[in-house]
């Protein structure tokens, strides 16, 4: 039992052992199982909660039942594209999104629905993308730009 | 002077924020920035397809826009396509071989 439960001070107790800082959880979509799981061993080394899912669908009701501070998307998936499964999410609630993308034609200004997105949740700063192949360094990065550190320090400040 | 993480997320995001003004393309740049210092490495470019008239902006005016966020104390540059632009903010005068 930690020692300042002794004390009767419930504060206290919820205070002192409860109430650090939860890891920052992370969400990953992408079709291809290798990038999910290079994505999930990069930011858990860097002290991340990662979920991964190959599917848009599921990550749809993933994201209705639970919380993330980032949302990790693959441009390209069958069935529905990451700017469409963007804006399902974003109707839902707004979180930061680094759009990963196997090409960067598929990100320019003809690519369909970029526009939108460019001029609405890009200009508000809180949306990145990151071009296959990348450096993990670059992951980390661009991750830690977005939503700061995953790693906990011993004062709590991340 | 203190330094606080969440301000360091913050002028990340105004950077950001200016970047997209101006068309860059984010995949060829990284944006860092620690204790109030912007770090701009990779390369300025802006976006595929973008007209040339698009934006006026050349890369010394989007520096200086940078700069000019609050908090910002200093913008160091290290871009493969700004060669001699390392660094100093001072230097953002120059212009870069390519920018898109």
């Amino acid at each position: 039992m930690c020692p300042c439960w002794r004390d009767g001070s419930r504060q206290s107790w919820r205070d002192s052992c409860v109430s650090s800082p939860p890891m920052k959880r992370v969400l990953a979509v992408d079709d291809e199982p290798g990038v999910l799981q290079t994505l999930s061993e990069a930011l858990t080394a860097k002290g991340y909660e990662v979920l991964t899912v190959d599917r848009p669908d599921d990550a749809l009701k993933l994201f209705r039942g639970q919380t993330f501070d980032l949302v990790l998307l693959d441009l390209q998936m069958p069935g529905k594209n990451g700017f469409e499964l963007y804006r399902e999410l974003a109707s839902i609630r707004e979180v930061p999104v680094l759009f990963v993308s196997g090409y960067s034609r598929l990100f320019s200004p003809t690519s369909p629905g970029f526009a939108d997105l460019w001029t609405g949740q890009f200009s508000l700063g809180r949306t990145d993308i990151l071009y296959k192949p990348f450096r993990l360094s670059s992951l980390v990065e661009k991750v830690e730009a977005l939503i700061g550190s995953g790693e906990v320090t011993a004062d709590g400040i991340r | 002077m203190e330094f606080d993480r969440k301000v360091d997320l913050d002028i990340n995001c105004r950077v950001r924020r200016v970047l997209v003004r101006h068309w860059i393309d984010l995949g060829k740049i990284s944006v860092r920035t620690a204790r109030c210092v912007v770090s701009l490495s990779g390369s300025l470019m802006r976006l595929p397809h973008i007209a040339p008239n698009a934006d006026a902006a050349t890369p010394s005016t989007i520096f200086e826009e940078i700069k000019r966020i609050p908090d910002v104390r200093r913008l160091q540059l290290n871009l493969d396509n700004c060669e001699g632009l390392a660094f100093d903010s001072a230097s953002a005068g120059a212009t870069p071989a390519q920018s898109g």
